[in-house]
C-alpha cells in the first residue's frame, strides 16, 4: 500500500526534477546574467549591514521580570557605572604620597570621560564624600580628603583617620586598605542618533583606555597634526595615548577637542605623526581595574572583531581540505565561491530588512558558508562522478542535478526548520539569530542547488582530477570501506548497539548534571581570564560590593504623601531585607528601609538601640534623609522602591533558589496596597534569561525532532527509516548534554540554539545516506548491508569530509574571546562531527535489524547463536 | 533519461511486490533494534526532563546576621535580643542559637534583656514594648506595647527593692511592683532649670538640606532620653542618658533629682563595679567612676574616641567596654584606665560595625553583640581574632 503510493510519488517528484533541470540548463545562459546581478546587487548592499550591539535585544522582553525593568527603566536606570580601582602593589597600606598622587589623578581623569554625570562622581578626593563626627553638639562633616592636600604625612595621617569615620571601608576604600575606588555614571548619549552614540563611545572607551595606560604603559604617545586642519594648526597636537596602533593607526579616528570646547574634530590617523616618549607617570606599584558596563562594550566589541579574522581562518582551511579532497582547483574555487554566495546575498539581505550584526548573529555567516560547503562539495563530488563515467559538464551537471535535488532540499529544509525553531526562545537577540539563519539557509537552495549546476556547465574537470577519481581505492581504503559496511550486518550491529547503550547510559548520568545559566561571577561574555573579569574579581574580593546585583521593587502607588513615611511599606521592605539577608547564596542588602534607619540613628548619637524604623510618620520622617530619590533607591515620593540585592554570584542554580525564596516571601507578606515586584539588575534580566531558555526547551525539542521526523517520513515513506535517522541525532543530543554538564557549560542563551542547529544540520547526512540506502534496497536482490556500502561509496565520503570541515570551520570560534562565542563552537563542532560517526555508525546497525531480508536472515540469528 | 524513469519504476513496484515479504517479519525479528530504539527514547526522556534544583541551606537570619542590642545571661542560658523583635537563646555561647518563640510578635526592634531570676526574663524594645518570659527565655509574651506613642525603650534595670524600671526615648519611664506583670508609666521632668541653652548652632549638619532633620531629633520638648540605671552604695538609684543627664533618687524612684553635669554629651550606660564604685560610660571615649556614690566623679583614662554602647564587669573586677567600631576596651585598675582589648587592624576609627552589649565568658572570652549579631572574642594573651568584616 505505502509502497504504491511511494512509486506514484517517485513517478511525479521524478517527472517535476526532471523538468526542473531541463529548464535549468536551458535557461542556463539567462539565469547567469540574472544571478550576477543580484550577486552585484546584494553586495552593495553588504556594505551597508550596520554593527548592532543592542542591550535591549538580549533579553527577554515579554518577561513579567522584564516588564517590570522596562517599566522602571527611568527612574532605576543606574545600570551605567564605572567603577575604577587603584591598587596599590607595593609595601604597607594606601596612605602613601606616591598612591595619594595617583589617585587624584585618576580622579582628574575621570571627570574628563565625556558624558559623565559630574555631581556624581565619588573617590576620597571628590567633595562630596565626607566623614561625619558625631561630637557632644551634633555633626561635624568635612570632606575626607582635606582641600589643600600635598601628601604630609600629618595629612596622610589625617585622610586615614577620616576614611574610617566617613564609613567609605568596603565602599570607596578597599577593606584591606590597598586600594580605592572611583565611582562615576555615565549618562546615556543621544541615542537617537547612532553615528553621534558610536562616536560618543569610542571617545569614552578611548579615555577608559588612556586612564589605565598612564599607570600601567611604560610608554606615552604624543600625536601631532601633520598639516593645518581648522580649527588646528600642523604640529598641534590632538591627543597624548597610552597605546598605539602601529600601522593601523591610518585606519583609527582621533577626537581633538577644540580649544572653544565645541565639537570634537574627527582627524584620521593618516593626518598625525606619532612621538614616543617615556611616560612619566608610569607606576610599577600601582594597577588599574576598570569594571563598568562601558568598559564591557568595549571588550565585547573588541572580541567581535577578532571573529573576522577565524573567518579567514576557516576559509583557508576549508580550501585546503577540498583540493585535498577533489584534486581540482577549478571544483575547489568554485564549491568555496558559491558556498560564500549566500552570505553575500544574506549579509545584502540584512539592511534591507532592518536588521544589523549582533555578537550572536554574527556566527551565522560561518555557519552558512560551511553548510554551504557540506552541499557544494556533495553537488561537485556527484557531477566528478558523472564526468569521471564519461559524461560531458553539461549532461553531467543535469544528472548531478536531478540525483541531488531532493536529498538536497529537503536537508536544506531541514535545516531551516532547525534555525526556526530556535525562534520558540522569546529572545529577539535569538530570534533575529533564528531568521537570519533560516533567510541564509533558504537562500541557498538557490545559490547551491541552481547556481552551482549552472556554474558546473562551464568547468573542464582537470586531468590530474580526473585521473585521481579514477584510481582504485587503495587496499587500505578498501579495508576501511569493508569496515564500515559491517557495521550494517547484524552481528557486528549488535556490538555497535552495546557500545551505545554504555555510551547512552553515561552520558544520560552525566547530562544530569546540566545546569540552566551562567556560572561564576564577572561578565559572562567574556572570558574568566579576560583582564575584565579579573578586574572584577579584583573589586569583588577586596570590597563589600558586588556586581552581580538584583534589584526588586516595591510598589506603593495609593497612599497618601510619601510612601516611605507610612510604616506599613517600610516595615514590609525592612522584614524583606532582613529575610533575604538569610538566603544562602546572598552578599548584602541594602533598602530605604537599612539605610533610614541608620539615618535616624545617627541622629540618636549613632547608637544601635535606636537603628529601627518608627511606626509614626512624624518620627519617621527623621529618617527622609534615606528616602531622597537621588540615592537611586526610590522615585519621587516612594511610589515605588527598589531593594538591591547583591549575590555572591550567578551561578544558574544560585539565582533560581534565590527568586524561589523571594517568591516565597511575596507569598507569605501580602500587604495592601504594596506590590513587590521582581526584578531589575544584572541578576534580574539573567533570571528572566534562564526562566525563557528553561521553559523553551522541551518545547524546542519537541518541536525539532517532531519536525523532523514528519518530514523524513513525507521523504522516505517507512516509519523504519525514520527511526534509523532520527534515533543516531537524539542520542547525540544527550552526549552533547553530557559535554556541557562535564565542561560546566550552562543551557543559556548561547548554547540553547546548539542543539537545534546541531540536529538539524546533522540530519543532513542521514538524509543523504538513507535516500540512497533507500535507491538501493529498492532491488529486491539488494541487502541492507550493501545498500549501505554503495550510499557510503556513492556520498559517505563527502559526508565525512563535509562533517570534518564543518567542524573544524565552526571549531574556530573556540579561540573567540568572547565566552558564548567559544561554547557555541566547541559544542557545534562536537555536534556535527558526532551525528556524522551517528550516521555511519548507528544508522547501518539500525537498518540492519529493522531492514533485514527475512529468508535469508533466520540462519544468520543461528550463526550468531552458534558463534557464541 | 528514459530509461532511468522507467528503472526507478521498475524498482519501486518491484518494493511493492516485495511489500508483503517484509511485514511479515513484525518487530519481533528486529527486536534488538526495537531495545535500541526504546534506550534512546528512554534515555532521552530522562535526560531532559526537568532537572532538579540543587539543595541550598534552609532561609535562615544567622545569629551574625541581624541587629543584637542586649545580652543576659541565666546560668547557662544566654539570651540575645535586637532586630525586629527577634530573641536568640542558647545554653552555650558557641551555639547553637535559636529563635524563642515570642507571643504576639510586634517586629518592634527589641534594646536590652534582664533575668530577674534564672526562670524570669524581661525584655524591651521599640514602641514601649515589653516581654516576659518564665521559662529561662523559651518563650516570650507581651505584657506592654503603645504603638500609638511609637517611642523606644532603651533598657530595664532593677529589680530595686522589689520595684523594676523600664526606661527609654524622650524621657518615657515605666515601673512594675509584680515582678514586671503589669507596668505603669511615671512622669520624669528631664529639664534641669540651670541647663545651658543647646549650642545648636555649632551643628555643622550635613543633613542640613533636610527640613526634618533636627527638628525630630533631641528637642522633644526638653525630655532627654534615659540610657541607663543602676544602684549606688547608699542604696539611691541613679539614671543616666542624652547630653550629659544625671538624675538621682533616693526614695527607690519615686522622685528625680538632677545631679550637677559632669559632661555635656550622653552616657549610654551604667554599671555597678565589684568596689562598691559605679561607672558610667558614653560618648566620644567618655567613661567616668565614682567611689562616693556619685558625689565625686573621676574620668577614666581611655585610647579611644569612639562612642561607648555596652559594658560589663568580671567578679575578679576587670571591665569591659564596647562600642563603635567593634571596639572592645579592658580595665584591669578598677576603671581609671583602659586598653584597647580587641578590634579589628584595618577597621579604622568609625567604621561601620559598632557593638551594644557584652558579656564575659570563662577562659577570657567575650560574648558580645551589634550590628553583626552575636559573636564570641577571645582576648588570649591579648590579641583578638578579627571578628567581623575581616579578610584574610
Amino acid at each position: 500500500m505505502s509502497a504504491d503510493r511511494s512509486a506514484g510519488r517517485a513517478r511525479w517528484i521524478d517527472r517535476w526534477v526532471d523538468r526542473c533541470s531541463d529548464v535549468l540548463i536551458g535557461y542556463r545562459r539567462v539565469l547567469r546574467v540574472l544571478f550576477v546581478v543580484a550577486t552585484l546587487g546584494f553586495g552593495y548592499s553588504a556594505t551597508h549591514v550596520q554593527l548592532d550591539p543592542g542591550f535591549l535585544k538580549q533579553i527577554p522582553i515579554q518577561h513579567p521580570y522584564m516588564k517590570t525593568m522596562m517599566e522602571y527603566l527611568k527612574d532605576f536606570s543606574g545600570a551605567n557605572t564605572l567603577l575604577v580601582n587603584l591598587r596599590w602593589k607595593g609595601e604597607g597600606d594606601i596612605y602613601n604620597s606616591e598612591f595619594m598622587g595617583a589617585m587624584q589623578k585618576a580622579t582628574d581623569d575621570v571627570f574628563q570621560i565625556p558624558g559623565i554625570n559630574r555631581t556624581k562622581v565619588s573617590s576620597i578626593f571628590t567633595p562630596n564624600v565626607y566623614y561625619i563626627e558625631i561630637t557632644e553638639e551634633g555633626f561635624n562633616g568635612e570632606p575626607v580628603v582635606p582641600a589643600r592636600f600635598s601628601g604630609t604625612p600629618e595629612e596622610l595621617e589625617r585622610v586615614k583617620h577620616n576614611v574610617g569615620l566617613s564609613g567609605q571601608v568596603g565602599l570607596l576604600v578597599a577593606n584591606d586598605a590597598k586600594a580605592a575606588l572611583i565611582r562615576a555614571d555615565l549618562q546615556e548619549a543621544d541615542s537617537s542618533d547612532p553615528v553621534k552614540a558610536g562616536v560618543f563611545y569610542r571617545r569614552v572607551l578611548g579615555r577608559l583606555g588612556d586612564i589605565r595606560g598612564r599607570f600601567e604603559s611604560h610608554t606615552r604617545y604624543t600625536y601631532r597634526l601633520l598639516a593645518d586642519k581648522p580649527p588646528f594648526k600642523a604640529g598641534d597636537v590632538i591627543a597624548e595615548r597610552y597605546s598605539d596602533e602601529g600601522w593601523l593607526r591610518r585606519f583609527e579616528t582621533f577626537y581633538a577637542i577644540p580649544q572653544d570646547g565645541s565639537d570634537p574634530v574627527a582627524v584620521s590617523g593618516s593626518e598625525v605623526q606619532v612621538d614616543a616618549a617615556p611616560n612619566p607617570d608610569y607606576d610599577a606599584n600601582i594597577e588599574v581595574n576598570i569594571i563598568g558596563f562601558a568598559q564591557l562594550l568595549s571588550d565585547v566589541i573588541n572580541g567581535l572583531l577578532g571573529v573576522f579574522s577565524f573567518f579567514l581562518f576557516a576559509f583557508v582551511i576549508t580550501f585546503a581540505l577540498l583540493f585535498a579532497y577533489s584534486r581540482s582547483i577549478r571544483l575547489t574555487l568554485v564549491a568555496l565561491v558559491v558556498a560564500l554566495l549566500p552570505v553575500v546575498w544574506l549579509i545584502g539581505i540584512l539592511p534591507l530588512i532592518g536588521f544589523g550584526i549582533d555578537p550572536m548573529s554574527i556566527l551565522v555567516p560561518f555557519l552558512i558558508f560551511s553548510i554551504g560547503v557540506s552541499h557544494a562539495v556533495q553537488m561537485t563530488n556527484a557531477w566528478r562522478q558523472e564526468v569521471v563515467a564519461g559524461a560531458d559538464s553539461v549532461e553531467a551537471s543535469r544528472n548531478a542535478f536531478r540525483k541531488l535535488f531532493v536529498p538536497g532540499a529537503v536537508a536544506l529544509l531541514t535545516n531551516a526548520l532547525g534555525f526556526a525553531v530556535i525562534m520558540l526562545i522569546d529572545i529577539p537577540i535569538v530570534h533575529e539569530l533564528g531568521i537570519t539563519a533560516c533567510l541564509g539557509v533558504l537562500l541557498m537552495i538557490i545559490t547551491n542547488k541552481m547556481i552551482l549546476p549552472i556554474w558546473l556547465t562551464l568547468i573542464r574537470l582537470e586531468d590530474s582530477s580526473r585521473a585521481y577519481s579514477k584510481k582504485p581505492d587503495s587496499p587500505r581504503m578498501l579495508a576501511i570501506w569493508q569496515g564500515i559496511a559491517r557495521c550494517a550486518e547484524p552481528k557486528y550491529a549488535l556490538v555497535t548497539f552495546g557500545v551505545a547503550l554504555v555510551l547512552l547510559a553515561g552520558t544520560t548520568w552525566l547530562s544530569r548534571g546540566m545546569v540552566i545559566g551562567d556560572s561564576g561571577t564577572g561578565a559572562p561574555e567574556l572570558r574568566k581570564d579576560s583582564r575584565y573579569n579579573y578586574d572584577n574579581r579584583t573589586i569583588g574580593s577586596s570590597y563589600n560590593i558586588g556586581t552581580d546585583l538584583l534589584s526588586v521593587i516595591v510598589e506603593a502607588k495609593n497612599f497618601e504623601g510619601d510612601s516611605c513615611l507610612q510604616y506599613p511599606v517600610v516595615n514590609l521592605i525592612d522584614r524583606f531585607e532582613l529575610y533575604v539577608r538569610g538566603i544562602d547564596g546572598v552578599r548584602s542588602v541594602t533598602s530605604v528601609a537599612g539605610i533610614g534607619k541608620l539615618v535616624i540613628s545617627a541622629f540618636n548619637e549613632g547608637s544601635p538601640r535606636w537603628r529601627a524604623l518608627p511606626r509614626t510618620e512624624q518620627a519617621l520622617s527623621a529618617g527622609s534623609r534615606a528616602f531622597d530619590p537621588g540615592l537611586g533607591l526610590n522615585n519621587e515620593s516612594c511610589r515605588a522602591i527598589q531593594v538591591l540585592i547583591f549575590m555572591k554570584n550567578h551561578d544558574g542554580a544560585n539565582i533560581a533558589h534565590v527568586v524561589a525564596e523571594i517568591k516565597r516571601f511575596i507569598a507569605d507578606n501580602p500587604t495592601d496596597g504594596v506590590l513587590i515586584r521582581l526584578g531589575n539588575g544584572n541578576v534580574g534580566v539573567m533570571a528572566a534569561t534562564n526562566e525563557a531558555v528553561s521553559a523553551a526547551e522541551a518545547k524546542m525539542l519537541l518541536a525539532i525532532f517532531g519536525a523532523l521526523m514528519l518530514l523524513c517520513f513525507l521523504t522516505f515513506r517507512s516509519w523504519r527509516a525514520v527511526l534509523c535517522v532520527i534515533v543516531p541525532l537524539a542520542m547525540v543530543s544527550i552526549f552533547c548534554n553530557a559535554l556541557m554538564a562535564s565542561l560546566s557549560i550552562g543551557l543559556k542563551v548561547a548554547t540553547l540554539p546548539v542543539i537545534a542547529l546541531g540536529v538539524g544540520v546533522g540530519v543532513d547526512y542521514g538524509i543523504y545516506l538513507f535516500e540512497r540506502i533507500q535507491h538501493h534496497m529498492a532491488d529486491p536482490s539488494v541487502e541492507f548491508r550493501d545498500a549501505f556500502h554503495l550510499a557510503m561509496r556513492e556520498r559517505g565520503t563527502a559526508a565525512v569530509f563535509t562533517a570534518i570541515t564543518m567542524s573544524i570551520a565552526v571549531g574556530t570560534w573556540t579561540l573567540s574571546a568572547l565566552k558564548f562565542q567559544a561554547d557555541m563552537g566547541l559544542l557545534l563542532s562536537f555536534m556535527f562531527l558526532v551525528n556524522m560517526l551517528g550516521a555511519i555508525g548507528l544508522l547501518p546497525a539500525l537498518g540492519a535489524w529493522f531492514f533485514r531480508k527475512p529468508a535469508p536472515v533466520l540462519p544468520r540469528v543461528g550463526q550468531v547463536i552458534g558463534a557464541k | 533519461m528514459a530509461k532511468t524513469a522507467a528503472s526507478m519504476l521498475q524498482d519501486a513496484s518491484s518494493a511493492h511486490v516485495r511489500a508483503p515479504a517484509a511485514a511479515q517479519s513484525p518487530a519481533l525479528a528486529s527486536w534488538p533494534a526495537v531495545v535500541m530504539v526504546a534506550a534512546v527514547l528512554g534515555a532521552a526522556l530522562y535526560a531532559f526532563s526537568p532537572r532538579p534544583l540543587l539543595s541550598f541551606p534552609v532561609t535562615a537570619i544567622g545569629p551574625d546576621q541581624l541587629l543584637i542590642d542586649g545580652l543576659a545571661r541565666s546560668g547557662s542560658r544566654l539570651a540575645a535580643v535586637g532586630e525586629q523583635g527577634e530573641i536568640l537563646i542558647a545554653d552555650n555561647a558557641k551555639g547553637p542559637w535559636r529563635m524563642a518563640k515570642v507571643e504576639p510578635q510586634r517586629g518592634s526592634t527589641l534594646t536590652q534583656v534582664l533575668f530577674v531570676d534564672d526562670q524570669l526574663a524581661l525584655a524591651v524594645g521599640h514602641d514601649s514594648w515589653i516581654l516576659r518570659s518564665t521559662d529561662a527565655g523559651a518563650s516570650w509574651h507581651e505584657v506592654n506595647f503603645n504603638p500609638e506613642l511609637s517611642e523606644p525603650l532603651l533598657g530595664i534595670a532593677g529589680p530595686y527593692d522589689g520595684k523594676l524600671f523600664a526606661f527609654g526615648g524622650f524621657g518615657q519611664m515605666l515601673v512594675s511592683t509584680d515582678r514586671g506583670q503589669t507596668w505603669q508609666p511615671q512622669k520624669i521632668d528631664t529639664a534641669a532649670p540651670s541647663e545651658a541653652p543647646k549650642p545648636a548652632a555649632a551643628n555643622a549638619d550635613p543633613f542640613a538640606s533636610d527640613p526634618f532633620g533636627a527638628g525630630a531629633t533631641a528637642d522633644s520638648g526638653g525630655d532627654r532620653h534615659f540610657n541607663g540605671m543602676v544602684q549606688l552604695s547608699d542604696g539611691a538609684l541613679l539614671l543616666v542618658g542624652e547630653k550629659g543627664l544625671m538624675m538621682k533618687s533616693v526614695d527607690h524612684g519615686e522622685h528625680w533629682t538632677m545631679m550637677p553635669p559632669i559632661y555635656n554629651g550622653s552616657f549610654f550606660g551604667a554599671m555597678q563595679l565589684p568596689s562598691n564604685a559605679v561607672m558610667v560610660y558614653g560618648m566620644r571615649g567618655h567613661a567616668f567612676v565614682s567611689h562616693d556614690a556619685g558625689k565625686s566623679w573621676q574620668a577614666s583614662s581611655l585610647p579611644i574616641q569612639g562612642s561607648l554602647f555596652g559594658g560589663t564587669v568580671t567578679t575578679d573586677g576587670t571591665i569591659y567596654l564596647v562600642g563603635d567600631s567593634n571596639t572592645v576596651l579592658v580595665s584591669k585598675d578598677a576603671g581609671a584606665s583602659f586598653s584597647l582589648a580587641a578590634r579589628a587592624d584595618h577597621v579604622a576609627v568609625g567604621a561601620r560595625g559598632g557593638l551594644a552589649a557584652v558579656l564575659p565568658l570563662t577562659g577570657n572570652a567575650l560574648l558580645t553583640a551589634g550590628e553583626s549579631g552575636v559573636g564570641v572574642q577571645n582576648l588570649a594573651a591579648g590579641e583578638t581574632a578579627p571578628r567581623t568584616g575581616a579578610t584574610p
